[in-house]
């Protein structure tokens, strides 16, 4: 008994551990859906899913442009993956035998589809970005395209393999009965019968490519414009020219997240959470989309499809009464989920046997209406040989008007129309152990039975004009049924598109009134509501067009209710899609933009063997009103050549090394250029050395517009009361050292020796923020205002230990005024609790770290006594990473000790936050330091 | 016109040849840029553990333990998740409820890995931070984390599709025997479905080594050896993109990287052969 309680306890627990797997996993997703979405609900709102970045006045704060691109560059590389997918999947499941060939590309084509993407991305990097950059112009859809189609291509591949697998062999053994060849069966059968899975293929691959982030990171780019179209003259191009959008950068969304990653400082989180969101409800309404097609389409793999067609079906149309019970025990098998869940061979070789027949039948039943069904084989991919139909006309002349249709009933089709074989509304046994049988066995005899409702009601090849007078009774149906017909493909493809635009509306109309924030303002929001209704009513013209199209081809299905010519409506409707979507965020930008001409530059660096450029590298003629983008560029050099006029230059996550700006004598003779906007002018030199001020002062700077630095906190400098400054004006001028001078202080058994040794007048200034890992970009909190950086070394003279001055210890005197250090924290960038961690654990943040990004000269860093957390980091400097950090005491809010290692210096920076006026006379402004309490010191800043 | 078989056979041959020469161009692609530091550091590049550019020095020891490790973790979260919800799902979920949970799961196959890594970056962090548990903002759990949820998906589905592919006979056959389900599940359609499930972890392997941007945003980029669970570090893959943009003009760094591709490549293919091998082993064993 024991045993038996102890094992049925067991298994609890297993289904119990199980159930909070299933649990937690689901959780997970609905959690990171809704987190992502909340996250990101500050800055959702129709202004920022419609407007591309350029025309937004912050960094990332629209996002048409990475719509749009991500749409266009997968829709690309869908299209270049495509065919080899395709033939590669024909290939290996139609033609190859097993041999040693077969099984390497099989291989291959596993080891390609398991190539992790970032090996894919520098491949497509190096060879399409750097060595053919004259034909792909470098960064560029073209390249981006290319690589995504790499990416993709197993995929396609694999779903295509997957959906001839799912073609049931008999229809393909019938073709080749019938006389066709291996090519007239792949192409009249195989592929006509596979085509909801190749769609589906298609789609996966298209989804793929969406949601690629490192692939286009390193082959796509990143532009903040709209896509263009056209042909445009580019200086540097080959042959001058460049193609648009082809040989030009393109924003994805994927870039858009990682932008708000790698500028954390200058972008909003919600921004980056938007996109993301944004993105998620992309590739999920496209997979989604994929499955639809699948379970629409042809025989599926998948046991929950049947519940979207049941459901559909309920929906769709109400079934005979006779055939409810068919349906009750088609949906028996599910209930038996270990029954259901096989599906043997034998089960797919009887259905297929009735699948046959149907298909014949439906062939044959095409007859009949000749004119419609040549212009239906030019619409659809089901081409037949002549052979077969030659084959069909024998049999149909050998065969009576009705015995295939009974045939074929007979065999699987319990279809309650038939009033004369009421023995087979019996189910065979095998059906309740298929439910994917018995999906197909419900559609085909749902479309017999619509089929032989018509032939009753309408047996003349022109069912249409001669019925509907004749038997007016008869003709409800068979128009309600027409109506759900061609709504059928729609709700499939249309569903989750309505379902984006609709919560796009909403989330229009809503988030705005919440918070208006990143918006517009009033009229903004107006605009895009009216552009909202615009897109709605092309939407709605575009809908109609192929909603009458498809009711059409529906039209025409009739005739062959089988093999695959609602294919044709869901194309249409799926292009119409794509052209809607691309129309409407093109037609949207270019309500909100001004054209602009965009000169993107390339990437590629040339520096000397000394890394120090010597040549410019891009040289640009400018004219009045372009707008020139400098984006994603290494140590370049830029010579420039302006012309009078509003001319916006942006540059874009990159640090200008050194820029030629040249100003022709304008012809006015003025020397100035009006600044726009304003109106008013400024002196060109003036702009210009505002320009190299700022050039560097955030991702993005406009010097037309007026500069505005984004404000972030900071290490502020605020003027020490009067008193305190009167205090230390006591300290006279014989304290004052010079520049490079050294003072000793500490006490006999510790003599410690300072130098401040140079300083230095900086617009801005990094420092590396060690666990988000990135540099942190830090701009003045006011404009105008510059960093004051003064470069300190402390130095041990022989003992184990010296004595650092914490850096609350140092004061910068101007004309009587303090500027004391304030530590602070910038809760923008980072959490409380980081804060709070490191306060404690200071120690963390290795000294040597910033050391070693110092040393390579890319930025400047922060350091010394106390870091941007405002705790010590002094302690630690050990210089070696190995010898575990000295704990050190506080000497009473006076300093910490150090332990030298493989230097006996420590340097560190001490930057202040000053007005540029005390910059400007650093003569008259000393760097006073308390090392103890009875000496003070006094360096002056310059000779 | 007899010929049009032979033409379509050797079209589609074509195609997939290309396809599959495909595979030797990037090889070969990847070696060649990669020569020059190959050459020079032969098997150093693998066990040197200094990268640095000034020196001349590239080991990638440590961007290969990291990247090892990481996998190792991520696997280790996400295989008992990934498996006993595929149990779930196979065996004791209700129908309605598999209809419902499975597409959800395929779902999460759908979230960009970039969009993983923003989330574990902003939202998981701070839970970790909340719980005074790391060290650092992020670190080698936080990331393997994050990589579980991302394969669990492929796990879940794979292995579901193997436990769904046993024979019911064996099931029936076990419960008769007097067995309990779960020790059907497990002395039966484990052991039955075993080689796929293998698949599915070899397969969420090869994804978690190969992922880029999640790592890149989580690991800390720190080069080193992960001292604890909440330590830094930096793999290969985050090494190849954080340097890539910065050294492709300087010939030498550029090989490097391209070294590390080379290195990738390599695992993944043996990866691939691995999980060939166990494909032929399982069929030779039901064969059997």
């Amino acid at each position: 008994m024991t045993t038996v309680h102890r094992r049925h306890l067991t298994e609890k627990i297993v289904i119990l551990f199980s159930i909070l797997a299933a649990v937690t996993v689901v959780g997970f997703l609905f959690l990171i859906i809704g987190q992502i979405f909340f996250a990101g609900l500050p800055s959702l709102s129709w202004y920022f899913i419609t407007t591309p970045e350029n025309a937004t006045p912050g960094l990332g704060q629209g996002i048409a442009n990475a719509i749009v691109g991500t749409i266009i560059i997968s829709l690309f590389a869908t299209i270049l993956a495509a065919p080899f997918g395709f033939g590669t999947a024909v290939y290996m499941k139609k033609y190859a035998t097993d041999n040693g060939i077969t099984r390497s590309f099989r291989f291959l084509l596993e080891v390609l589809s398991g190539t992790p993407s970032i090996v894919i991305g520098i491949f497509g990097f190096l060879i399409f970005v750097i060595y053919l950059k004259q034909i792909t112009g470098g960064y560029s859809l073209i390249a981006g395209a290319v690589a995504l189609a790499i990416l993709i291509m197993p995929v396609i591949e694999r779903a295509i393999e997957d959906a001839i697998d799912r073609v049931p062999p008999d229809l393909e053994e019938g073709s080749y009965a019938l006389g066709a060849n291996k090519w007239q069966t792949i192409r009249g059968i195989t592929i006509p019968s596979a085509f909801a899975g190749i769609l589906t293929g298609l789609t996966l691959g298209f989804g793929r490519a969406a949601e690629e982030s490192a692939v286009v990171i390193l082959t796509a780019g990143y532009t903040q414009y709209m896509p263009e179209f056209g042909i445009h003259a580019v200086n540097g191009a080959s042959g001058g020219l460049k193609i648009f959008p082809f040989q030009d950068q393109v924003a994805t969304l994927p870039y858009t997240v990682y932008h708000a990653y790698q500028n954390q400082v200058l972008v909003k989180p919600s921004v980056g959470f938007a996109a993301a969101f944004v993105l998620v409800v992309i590739v999920f309404s496209i997979n989604i989309a994929g499955k639809a097609f699948l379970s629409y389409g042809f025989g599926s793999g998948k046991t929950n499809e049947i519940s979207v067609f049941e459901s559909l079906k309920k929906r769709l149309f109400t079934p005979p009464a006779t055939s409810t019970a068919s349906i009750n025990a088609e949906n028996a098998p599910p209930a038996v989920p270990a029954a259901g869940k096989n599906s043997s061979l034998s089960d797919t070789v009887k259905t297929s046997i009735g699948e046959i027949r149907s298909a014949i039948t439906g062939s044959e039943k095409k007859k009949p209406g000749e004119p419609v069904v040549n212009h239906e084989n030019a619409e659809t991919v089901s081409h037949r040989p002549e052979e077969l139909d030659e084959q069909r006309v024998a049999v149909q002349l050998t065969d009576a008007a009705q015995p295939i249709d009974a045939l074929s009933l007979s065999e699987d089709d319990p279809s309650p129309e038939i009033p004369r074989k009421p023995a087979h509304r019996t189910l065979p046994q095998w059906r309740l152990r298929n439910p994917i049988s018995s999906v197909r066995t419900t559609i085909r005899s749902w479309l017999q039975s619509v089929h032989l409702r018509q032939t009753k009601t309408a047996p003349s090849p022109q069912p249409e004009s001669v019925a509907s007078p004749v038997v007016p009774q008869k003709e409800k149906p068979k128009s309600r049924l027409n109506l759900r017909d061609f709504l059928r493909p729609f709700l499939f493809t249309l569903v989750p598109f309505i379902l984006v635009t609709g919560l796009l509306l909403v989330l229009a109309a809503v988030i705005p009134a919440v918070n208006p924030a990143g918006t517009g303002g009033v009229l903004d929001f107006v605009k895009s509501i009216v552009i909202a209704i615009v897109i709605c009513a092309i939407c709605a013209i575009i809908a109609l067009f192929l909603l009458r199209r498809s009711a059409q081809i529906l039209k025409m299905r009739k005739k062959n209710p089988l093999l695959g010519n609602r294919t044709g409506a869901i194309i249409a409707v799926i292009v119409g899609i794509c052209l809607v979507l691309v129309g409407a965020f093109i037609l949207s930008a270019h309500l909100f933009v001004p054209p602009v001409t965009t000169v993107s530059a390339a990437q590629e660096a040339g520096t000397s063997s000394a890394g120090v450029i010597n040549t410019p590298i891009f040289s640009f003629n400018l004219q009045p009103q372009d707008l020139i983008l400098l984006q994603k560029m290494n140590n370049p050099a830029f010579s420039i050549n302006l012309q009078d006029g509003d001319l916006q230059i942006r540059i874009i996550n990159q640090t200008i090394t050194s820029m030629n700006m040249s100003l022709p004598a304008t012809a006015g003779g003025t020397d100035s250029i009006p600044a726009a906007g304003t109106g008013t002018t400024q002196d060109k030199s003036a702009r210009l050395a505002a320009f190299l001020a700022q050039q560097n002062a955030g991702e993005e700077n406009s010097v037309s517009a007026a500069a505005t630095a984004t404000p972030s906190p900071t290490v502020t400098l605020t003027p020490a009361p009067a008193a305190a400054a009167a205090q230390n004006q006591a300290i006279t001028g014989k304290y004052a050292l010079d520049l490079g001078e050294s003072y000793w202080y500490g006490d006999n058994s510790r003599p410690c020796l300072a130098t401040v040794y140079n300083t230095s007048v900086l617009p801005f200034y990094f420092w590396w923020d060690m666990s988000w890992n990135r540099f942190v970009q830090q701009t003045p909190a006011q404009t105008g205002d510059v960093f004051l950086v003064i470069f300190i070394r402390i130095e041990n003279t022989g003992n184990m230990s010296a004595l650092v001055p914490s850096a609350d210890s140092f004061v910068v005197v101007n004309n009587g005024q303090t500027y004391t250090h304030n530590p602070y924290f910038d809760t923008s960038v980072l959490t409380q609790n980081e804060i709070n961690y490191y306060s404690v654990h200071y120690d963390q943040l290795p000294y040597q770290w910033i050391r070693e990004i110092g040393n390579q000269k890319r930025d400047y860093a922060f350091l010394t006594g106390f870091n941007v957390f405002g705790e010590n980091t002094t302690a630690i400097t050990t210089f070696t990473t190995n010898a575990p950090p000295s704990p050190g005491f506080d000497t009473n809010g006076q300093g910490y000790f150090i332990m030298p290692g493989r230097s006996n210096a420590i340097d560190g920076y001490l930057i202040y936050e000053v007005p540029a006026s005390v910059a400007a006379d650093l003569k008259d402004t000393y760097v006073q330091v308390s090392f103890n309490s009875f000496s003070p010191a006094q360096w002056r800043l310059s000779k | 016109m007899k010929e049009p078989t032979d033409f379509y056979k050797g079209l589609f041959f074509g195609i997939a040849a290309v396809t599959a020469l495909l595979v030797f161009v990037i090889i070969g692609f990847l070696l060649y840029a990669a020569a020059p530091v190959l050459t020079t550091s032969g098997i150093g590049f693998i066990t040197g553990s200094v990268w640095n550019y000034d020196s001349h020095q590239y080991g990638i020891l440590i961007f290969l333990v990291d990247s090892i490790l990481l996998t190792a973790l991520t696997l280790v979260i996400a295989v008992p998740f990934g498996i006993l919800t595929a149990m779930y799902l196979a065996e004791w979920a209700p129908v309605w409820m598999e209809r419902i949970l499975r597409p959800l799961v395929e779902l999460l196959v759908g979230i960009p890995s970039v969009v993983y890594g923003f989330f574990g970056l902003l939202i998981l962090s701070n839970v970790f931070t909340d719980l005074s548990l790391a060290s650092y903002h992020v670190g080698l759990l936080l990331t393997a984390i994050v990589l579980a949820i991302m394969v669990i998906p492929t796990i879940v589905a794979l292995s579901q599709d193997a436990m769904r592919g046993v024979p019911d006979e064996y099931r029936d056959a076990s419960i008769a025997l007097g067995a309990t389900r779960w020790e059907t599940v497990r002395s039966v359609v484990i052991p039955a479905a075993f080689p796929g499930i293998v698949t599915s972890v070899v397969l969420a392997m090869m994804r978690a080594m190969g992922e880029t941007m999640a790592v890149v945003m989580l690991l800390g980029n720190n080069p080193k050896i992960p001292a604890s669970l909440f330590d830094q570090g930096y793999t290969m893959t985050a090494k190849i993109l954080n340097d890539i943009l910065y050294y492709v003009s300087f010939p030498e760094p550029r090989a490097a990287l391209f070294g590390i591709a080379v290195v990738i490549f390599l695992m993944e293919m043996l990866a691939v052969a691995g999980l060939r091998l166990i494909c032929s082993w399982a069929q030779k064993r039901s064969g059997a």
